[in-house]
Protein backbone atom coordinates (compact mmCIF):
# COMPACT_ATOMS: atom_id res chain seq x y z
CA UNK A 1 0.00 0.00 0.00
CA UNK A 2 1.42 3.46 -0.90
CA UNK A 3 1.03 5.48 2.25
CA UNK A 4 2.51 8.60 3.52
CA UNK A 5 5.66 7.35 5.27
CA UNK A 6 6.25 5.33 1.91
CA UNK A 7 5.75 8.87 0.35
CA UNK A 8 7.76 10.72 2.62
CA UNK A 9 10.76 7.77 2.34
CA UNK A 10 11.28 7.78 -1.35
CA UNK A 11 10.92 12.21 -1.13
CA UNK A 12 14.03 11.73 1.13
CA UNK A 13 15.99 9.34 -1.08
CA UNK A 14 15.11 11.69 -4.04
CA UNK A 15 16.52 14.68 -2.34
CA UNK A 16 19.20 12.90 -1.12
CA UNK A 17 18.31 13.66 2.54
CA UNK A 18 19.24 11.35 5.24
CA UNK A 19 17.35 12.67 8.25
CA UNK A 20 19.44 12.68 11.83
CA UNK A 21 15.56 12.35 13.27
CA UNK A 22 12.06 11.55 12.30
CA UNK A 23 9.43 12.01 14.57
CA UNK A 24 5.43 13.36 14.96
CA UNK A 25 5.12 16.70 15.44
CA UNK A 26 1.40 17.93 16.57
CA UNK A 27 -0.47 21.32 16.48
CA UNK A 28 -3.06 22.43 18.58
CA UNK A 29 -5.41 24.26 17.28
CA UNK A 30 -7.97 25.97 19.52
CA UNK A 31 -11.17 27.25 19.28
CA UNK A 32 -11.65 31.03 18.17
CA UNK A 33 -7.79 31.27 16.97
CA UNK A 34 -6.61 31.35 13.92
CA UNK A 35 -3.08 32.01 12.91
CA UNK A 36 -0.50 30.02 14.27
CA UNK A 37 3.25 29.91 13.59
CA UNK A 38 6.06 27.02 13.77
CA UNK A 39 9.63 27.26 13.98
CA UNK A 40 11.20 24.90 11.61
CA UNK A 41 14.45 26.02 10.51
CA UNK A 42 17.03 23.06 9.60
CA UNK A 43 13.38 20.92 9.09
CA UNK A 44 11.40 19.45 6.89
CA UNK A 45 7.77 19.60 7.97
CA UNK A 46 5.47 16.82 6.12
CA UNK A 47 2.33 18.14 6.53
CA UNK A 48 0.35 14.48 6.46
CA UNK A 49 -3.43 15.10 7.12
CA UNK A 50 -4.10 18.31 5.25
CA UNK A 51 -7.81 17.20 5.09
CA UNK A 52 -8.13 18.14 9.23
CA UNK A 53 -7.75 21.13 8.06
CA UNK A 54 -10.30 23.58 7.05
CA UNK A 55 -10.90 24.34 3.24
CA UNK A 56 -9.13 27.43 2.55
CA UNK A 57 -6.44 27.47 5.10
CA UNK A 58 -3.10 29.25 4.15
CA UNK A 59 0.18 27.61 4.63
CA UNK A 60 3.53 29.85 4.24
CA UNK A 61 6.87 29.02 4.69
CA UNK A 62 10.48 29.83 3.46
CA UNK A 63 10.21 26.25 0.94
CA UNK A 64 6.61 25.71 0.08
CA UNK A 65 3.26 27.25 0.25
CA UNK A 66 -0.30 26.35 -0.59
CA UNK A 67 -3.98 26.69 0.36
CA UNK A 68 -5.95 24.08 1.09
CA UNK A 69 -8.49 23.10 -1.80
CA UNK A 70 -11.56 21.57 -1.64
CA UNK A 71 -10.47 18.35 -3.17
CA UNK A 72 -7.75 17.67 -1.13
CA UNK A 73 -6.69 13.86 -0.35
CA UNK A 74 -4.46 12.65 1.87
CA UNK A 75 -1.69 11.49 -0.15
CA UNK A 76 -2.52 14.35 -2.98
CA UNK A 77 -2.45 16.93 0.29
CA UNK A 78 1.39 15.35 1.30
CA UNK A 79 3.65 18.79 1.48
CA UNK A 80 6.69 19.40 3.94
CA UNK A 81 7.18 23.10 4.69
CA UNK A 82 10.75 24.21 5.99
CA UNK A 83 11.77 28.02 7.64
CA UNK A 84 9.34 29.42 9.70
CA UNK A 85 5.84 27.91 8.68
CA UNK A 86 2.40 30.29 9.41
CA UNK A 87 -0.84 28.64 9.08
CA UNK A 88 -3.65 30.91 8.59
CA UNK A 89 -7.09 29.59 8.99
CA UNK A 90 -10.49 30.96 6.53
CA UNK A 91 -12.23 30.91 9.82
CA UNK A 92 -12.42 30.51 13.31
CA UNK A 93 -12.73 26.73 14.50
CA UNK A 94 -14.99 26.34 16.85
CA UNK A 95 -13.87 23.08 18.57
CA UNK A 96 -9.66 21.83 20.02
CA UNK A 97 -8.50 19.77 16.81
CA UNK A 98 -4.97 18.34 16.10
CA UNK A 99 -3.10 18.86 13.34
CA UNK A 100 -0.46 16.29 12.72
CA UNK A 101 3.01 16.17 11.17
CA UNK A 102 6.10 14.04 10.60
CA UNK A 103 9.03 16.63 11.76
CA UNK A 104 12.78 15.52 9.80
CA UNK A 105 15.31 16.98 10.99
CA UNK A 106 18.15 17.47 9.23
CA UNK B 1 37.41 26.30 -21.93
CA UNK B 2 35.37 28.76 -22.70
CA UNK B 3 31.73 29.51 -20.92
CA UNK B 4 28.92 30.64 -22.27
CA UNK B 5 25.81 32.30 -20.75
CA UNK B 6 22.36 31.42 -21.81
CA UNK B 7 19.28 33.45 -20.50
CA UNK B 8 16.41 31.47 -19.12
CA UNK B 9 12.98 32.91 -18.34
CA UNK B 10 10.45 31.99 -16.04
CA UNK B 11 7.09 33.51 -16.17
CA UNK B 12 4.68 33.75 -13.38
CA UNK B 13 1.02 34.83 -13.90
CA UNK B 14 -0.76 36.37 -10.75
CA UNK B 15 -4.31 36.38 -11.25
CA UNK B 16 -6.58 37.11 -7.80
CA UNK B 17 -5.63 38.93 -4.69
CA UNK B 18 -3.45 36.57 -2.13
CA UNK B 19 -2.63 33.78 -5.23
CA UNK B 20 -0.41 31.50 -4.83
CA UNK B 21 1.71 30.47 -8.40
CA UNK B 22 3.41 27.21 -8.20
CA UNK B 23 6.49 27.39 -10.18
CA UNK B 24 7.86 24.06 -12.13
CA UNK B 25 9.86 25.14 -15.08
CA UNK B 26 12.83 22.27 -16.13
CA UNK B 27 16.50 24.18 -17.23
CA UNK B 28 18.16 22.76 -19.89
CA UNK B 29 20.24 19.88 -19.04
CA UNK B 30 23.21 21.68 -20.79
CA UNK B 31 23.57 23.98 -18.26
CA UNK B 32 26.12 23.42 -15.57
CA UNK B 33 25.66 26.40 -13.37
CA UNK B 34 23.60 29.43 -12.26
CA UNK B 35 25.31 32.48 -11.42
CA UNK B 36 22.80 35.42 -11.18
CA UNK B 37 18.73 35.97 -11.02
CA UNK B 38 16.81 38.83 -11.43
CA UNK B 39 12.93 38.71 -10.29
CA UNK B 40 10.76 41.78 -11.02
CA UNK B 41 7.36 43.08 -12.10
CA UNK B 42 7.39 43.20 -15.78
CA UNK B 43 3.69 44.11 -16.56
CA UNK B 44 0.26 45.00 -15.51
CA UNK B 45 0.49 46.95 -12.42
CA UNK B 46 -0.51 50.48 -12.81
CA UNK B 47 0.26 52.30 -9.59
CA UNK B 48 1.40 55.83 -8.75
CA UNK B 49 4.47 55.53 -6.85
CA UNK B 50 6.80 52.47 -5.99
CA UNK B 51 5.39 49.52 -3.77
CA UNK B 52 8.27 47.68 -1.48
CA UNK B 53 6.95 44.69 -1.62
CA UNK B 54 3.97 42.72 -3.93
CA UNK B 55 5.19 38.94 -3.27
CA UNK B 56 7.30 36.90 -1.87
CA UNK B 57 9.26 34.05 -4.43
CA UNK B 58 10.54 31.09 -3.00
CA UNK B 59 13.11 29.21 -5.76
CA UNK B 60 14.62 25.55 -4.85
CA UNK B 61 16.93 24.02 -7.63
CA UNK B 62 17.93 20.38 -8.47
CA UNK B 63 14.20 19.00 -8.01
CA UNK B 64 13.76 20.43 -4.57
CA UNK B 65 16.98 19.55 -2.94
CA UNK B 66 18.21 23.01 -2.77
CA UNK B 67 16.55 26.17 -1.75
CA UNK B 68 18.17 28.91 -3.15
CA UNK B 69 16.40 31.99 -3.19
CA UNK B 70 13.96 33.82 -1.25
CA UNK B 71 13.34 37.02 -2.12
CA UNK B 72 10.64 39.77 -1.47
CA UNK B 73 9.29 41.66 -5.13
CA UNK B 74 8.66 44.87 -5.15
CA UNK B 75 7.11 47.03 -7.79
CA UNK B 76 8.86 50.46 -9.50
CA UNK B 77 6.29 52.87 -10.72
CA UNK B 78 9.06 54.31 -13.30
CA UNK B 79 11.78 52.52 -14.47
CA UNK B 80 14.58 53.92 -14.93
CA UNK B 81 17.48 50.92 -15.63
CA UNK B 82 16.95 47.57 -15.46
CA UNK B 83 18.54 46.14 -12.14
CA UNK B 84 21.68 44.06 -12.00
CA UNK B 85 21.45 40.50 -11.58
CA UNK B 86 21.81 39.08 -8.12
CA UNK B 87 25.02 36.88 -8.08
CA UNK B 88 24.53 33.37 -6.97
CA UNK B 89 26.27 30.19 -7.61
CA UNK B 90 24.53 27.25 -8.05
CA UNK B 91 25.91 24.25 -9.68
CA UNK B 92 23.13 21.91 -11.77
CA UNK B 93 22.68 18.69 -12.14
CA UNK B 94 21.46 18.29 -15.71
CA UNK B 95 18.10 18.21 -17.09
CA UNK B 96 16.64 19.08 -13.46
CA UNK B 97 13.58 21.07 -12.17
CA UNK B 98 13.44 24.33 -10.61
CA UNK B 99 10.81 24.54 -8.56
CA UNK B 100 9.10 27.14 -5.76
CA UNK B 101 6.51 29.82 -5.66
CA UNK B 102 5.27 33.26 -5.82
CA UNK B 103 2.95 34.73 -3.41
CA UNK B 104 0.75 37.83 -4.07
CA UNK B 105 0.86 39.77 -1.01
CA UNK B 106 -0.28 43.24 -2.20
CA UNK B 107 -2.74 44.37 0.36
CA UNK B 108 -5.76 45.94 -2.03
CA UNK B 109 -9.38 45.11 -1.67
CA UNK B 110 -10.29 42.19 -4.65
CA UNK B 111 -12.22 44.56 -6.78
CA UNK B 112 -8.96 47.00 -6.83
CA UNK B 113 -6.74 43.84 -7.79
CA UNK B 114 -5.15 44.23 -10.93
CA UNK B 115 -3.64 40.48 -12.80
CA UNK B 116 0.08 40.79 -13.30
CA UNK B 117 2.96 39.29 -14.04
CA UNK B 118 6.28 38.57 -12.51
CA UNK B 119 9.59 37.52 -14.64
CA UNK B 120 11.99 35.62 -13.15
CA UNK B 121 15.42 35.63 -15.07
CA UNK B 122 18.30 33.02 -14.25
CA UNK B 123 21.53 33.45 -16.06
CA UNK B 124 22.85 30.50 -15.80
CA UNK B 125 26.74 28.95 -18.22
CA UNK B 126 27.60 26.12 -20.15
CA UNK B 127 30.56 24.41 -20.23
CA UNK B 128 31.40 24.32 -23.94
CA UNK B 129 33.42 21.22 -24.80
CA UNK B 130 36.69 22.68 -26.65
CA UNK B 131 37.72 19.23 -27.97
CA UNK B 132 37.44 19.32 -31.62
CA UNK B 133 35.97 15.81 -33.36
CA UNK B 134 37.33 15.03 -36.87
CA UNK B 135 34.76 14.94 -39.31
CA UNK B 136 34.01 11.89 -40.57
CA UNK B 137 32.65 12.69 -44.02
CA UNK B 138 34.47 12.40 -46.76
Amino acid sequence: MYDYLNHIQRQLEQRNIKPKLQQFRYLLIQPGEIYYELKAYNELLFLIKPDQLPIGTRIVSESRARVIPSDVTQIEGIEDYSGLVSIKLPVAPTEQKTIEFIQITL
Amino acid sequence: MTTKIRYSIIRVEVGSVGEIVEISHKLPAHLKVCTGFIARHTKGLELPIDQPEIGLLALEFNSRKQLLINDVIGYQASVQEIPDYQKVNIPLESGQLVTGYFMDTEQVDAALFQPYLISIYLRCEMEVNTKVEKCTTT
